[in-house]
């Protein structure tokens, strides 16, 4: 402030502090030292200009439109720019220092804890907008920490240092990676394909239910479907409970000649067929459809030596569950089979090529540019399910994103070597 | 196995007696922890094999790995910065840990859904519960010198704050690493590296509440109070990631499912 003065009337004398203007409180606040505070002032505004923006244009602007998104991608370079050559502006030296971030982080925190917290159905209901991550004060927020983010890689990234490069490599990688978001943000395309056996396919469905001619055609030969062997449970009958029992889950697979012991009860399996049918008086028979499901014969003895010797199955879609009544109020159960591994068998055709593979969840599939994964099926006919589910994405941000995480990784690895070596401060 | 579970408790509560009442003997307590890590690790191995999958699935499951993983923290940081400072609070929370476990054993399923059958899964959480170790310990050490301190009625020093902030330097870089492989991992399973999923929430939520501690920390070194509060804070955030998201509403809304036909 006194600078100020001196600046301003060079050659006047000094007058008399009683007869100055007493500085105004709002202009003492932003001309002493800048921290914290101001941070959250500015936090404050950037929050309220987001709801403004929430009550005025709302979510009519699609992403590729929104300014804010695209401000995420540009505050990279600009504010890498700005943050070097203002380094010695108080105004920039605070922006791009260490109380912004923390205040800024714990901004964009809070809105995240809400967003953790508060169920999306409440922002389509009560807000208007999809989710937090969509609304306009989050992406106000997330803009200034990345500001802040980018102009503190700027104010060090010169010169080439060992420390510079660690600090580099930690705060660029993820304002790389946030720019890459942004990026994927507008032009991620996401869809979803249905595919049905002997049916080739070229559309997909947006979230909007849009149809999306994609440059290949997908046919599905066979959807396949592999089980864990099945468990047993025992139910005990007891209305305090929801459904009616209460069940003891045993986490061993039944098999031909296992034997188990599940609470107090011994359980030995004497016949086990994969896939049965009932046949009456005969028991369960072997019968290895897709729509069958397993069955054991059992013997459980209790403690007191009693027991029962029976069948359980499963139930599948053409098949009934069956249980062994072993008391009053207790039986035991065979739980439905846990999937192992789904996959589907598809034919892929693009410019007069075929090209046979088989898509597994974690095992994902490019082809021009887009990526296949194997989402689900229908999961009541389970192995006998006639459609397989596909979802199909594009996503020109993803190198953009996979750099700034490897330099994340780089930095994370850094920052141990430093740690464990007792070299940080 | 059991027996081995109930060694590595025994171990570790004995271990911390020791440290706590054999000061000139300590050497009673190292063979106390290292024998209770060795029961430990010895456990996991059997109850890998056993089940035939990695047993990262389960949140008993996990909670394994930090009771053993917190002692296996304290003791390499020990030994890395010649201090015993850590011994008896690694202990005891090893113990904890297992005690909890012993008490409400878990069904121990063989079934690994196919989302889970990824080169990522066991890195992962692997990496995941390192850093969980760390940063637990990290922030019940922070909890401990501030209560103390309020209690003699003395200011916090700024050395008071040195063994937690190593341990945030050693498990925030892994926790890192964790969301990154879990985000790489995301990309293969599901489509996209990053959806807002309410467990991702919690899990950037405990990454920005350590980050700001680093930072309040490197602002604020002459005055350790703040940042040492703020460390006790994440850990509360951490526990929500690791427990609290799944009894929350949110929950329900999970991406983490693969058998929707949308």
């Amino acid at each position: 402030m006194i600078r100020l003065m001196i600046r301003s009337h060079p050659r006047r004398p000094v007058a008399p502090a009683k007869e100055q203007a007493a500085p105004r409180d709002s202009e003492a606040f932003w001309q002493g030292r800048l921290g914290y505070s101001q941070a959250v002032v500015v936090c404050a505004v950037a929050f309220a200009f987001g709801m403004a923006m929430h009550a005025s244009i709302g979510y009519r602007l699609p992403a590729t439109l929104n300014p804010f998104v695209w401000l995420m991608a540009l505050a990279v370079p600009v504010s890498l720019v700005v943050g070097r050559v203002g380094r010695h502006n108080r105004i920039v030296h605070w922006l791009t220092g260490i109380p912004m971030a923390v205040t800024t982080t714990t901004a964009v925190g809070i809105l995240a804890l809400i967003g953790g917290v508060v169920p999306e159905s409440w922002f389509q209901q009560r807000m208007g907008v999809e989710s937090m991550w969509g609304s306009w004060p989050f992406l106000v927020l997330v803009d200034l920490m990345m500001v802040n983010l980018c102009g503190s890689v700027g104010k060090r990234i010169w010169p080439l240092t060992y420390s510079n490069i660690v600090y580099q490599m930690s705060h660029l990688g993820l304002a790389i990676s946030i720019a890459g978001g942004a990026i994927g943000a507008v032009t991620l395309e996401r869809h979803i394909m249905v595919l049905f056996p002997g049916q080739p396919m070229t559309i997909a469905y947006a979230r909007d239910e849009s149809e999306i001619k994609l440059p290949f055609e997908v046919e599905l030969k066979e959807f396949q479907m592999d089980f864990f062997p099945p468990q047993a449970a025992l139910a005990r009958l007891d209305p305090s409970y929801e459904d009616g029992f209460d069940l003891v889950p045993y986490g061993g697979f039944l098999g031909q000649g296992t034997s188990h012991r599940i609470a107090e009860d011994k359980v030995e399996v004497q016949q086990f067929r994969d896939g049965a049918v009932y046949a009456g008086d005969e028991g369960w028979k072997h019968a290895p459809w897709k729509t069958t499901g397993p069955a054991a014969k059992v013997k459980v003895t209790l403690p007191d030596g009693t027991g029962e010797t029976g069948w359980i199955a499963a139930g599948a879609a053409d098949t009934p569950q069956s249980h062994l009544r072993i008391s009053d109020g207790l039986a035991l159960v065979m739980l439905d089979p846990k999937p192992k591994e789904f996959r589907s068998l598809i034919t892929i055709r693009h410019q007069g090529r075929e090209i046979k593979k088989t898509l597994k969840v974690n095992e994902p599939i490019t082809v021009e540019g887009w990526t296949l994964y194997q989402l689900s099926y229908d999961d009541k006919a389970g192995k006998a399910s006639a459609y397989s589910t596909l979802e199909v994405v594009r996503d020109h941000g993803l190198p953009v994103v996979y750099l700034g995480m490897a330099l994340m990784v780089l930095g994370a690895c850094l920052h141990l070597w430093n740690g464990v070596g007792g070299k940080a401060k | 196995m059991t027996l081995l579970a109930q060694l590595a408790l025994g171990s570790w509560i004995a271990g911390s007696a020791a440290y706590l009442t054999q000061k000139k003997r300590a050497w009673i307590g190292d063979v106390l922890m290292m024998l209770g890590i060795l029961s430990g690790v010895l456990f996991l191995g059997i109850l890998w094999a056993s089940l035939g999958r990695p047993p990262l699935r389960t949140l008993g499951e996990t909670r394994w790995w930090y009771a053993v993983g917190v002692p296996v923290i304290g003791c390499l940081i020990g030994w890395r910065f010649q201090t015993r400072a850590l011994a008896v609070p690694s202990c005891l929370m090893g113990a904890l840990f297992a005690w909890i476990n012993l008490a409400h054993p878990e069904t121990m399923d063989k079934t690994l859904m196919p989302a889970l059958q990824s080169p990522w899964f066991v890195p992962h959480v692997i990496v995941y519960m390192v850093s969980y170790s760390a940063l637990g310990l990290g922030s019940l050490m922070a909890a401990w010198v501030l209560v103390k301190r309020l209690l003699r009625r003395e200011e916090v020093q700024p050395e008071d704050a040195d063994t937690p902030h190593r341990l945030v330097l050693v498990g925030l870089p892994l926790l890192t690493c964790g969301l990154l492989f879990g985000a790489f991992w995301a990309k293969e399973a599901w489509g996209h590296y990053w959806t807002w999923d309410p467990k991702e929430t919690w899990a950037f939520l405990t990454w920005a509440a350590y980050l700001t501690y680093l930072h309040v920390r490197q602002r604020h070194q002459l005055k350790p109070v703040l940042a040492l509060s703020v460390l006790v804070a994440g850990f509360a955030v951490l526990l929500g990631c690791w427990f609290g998201v799944n009894l929350l509403p949110t929950a329900q809304e999970s991406v983490h499912t693969y058998t929707r036909t949308e």
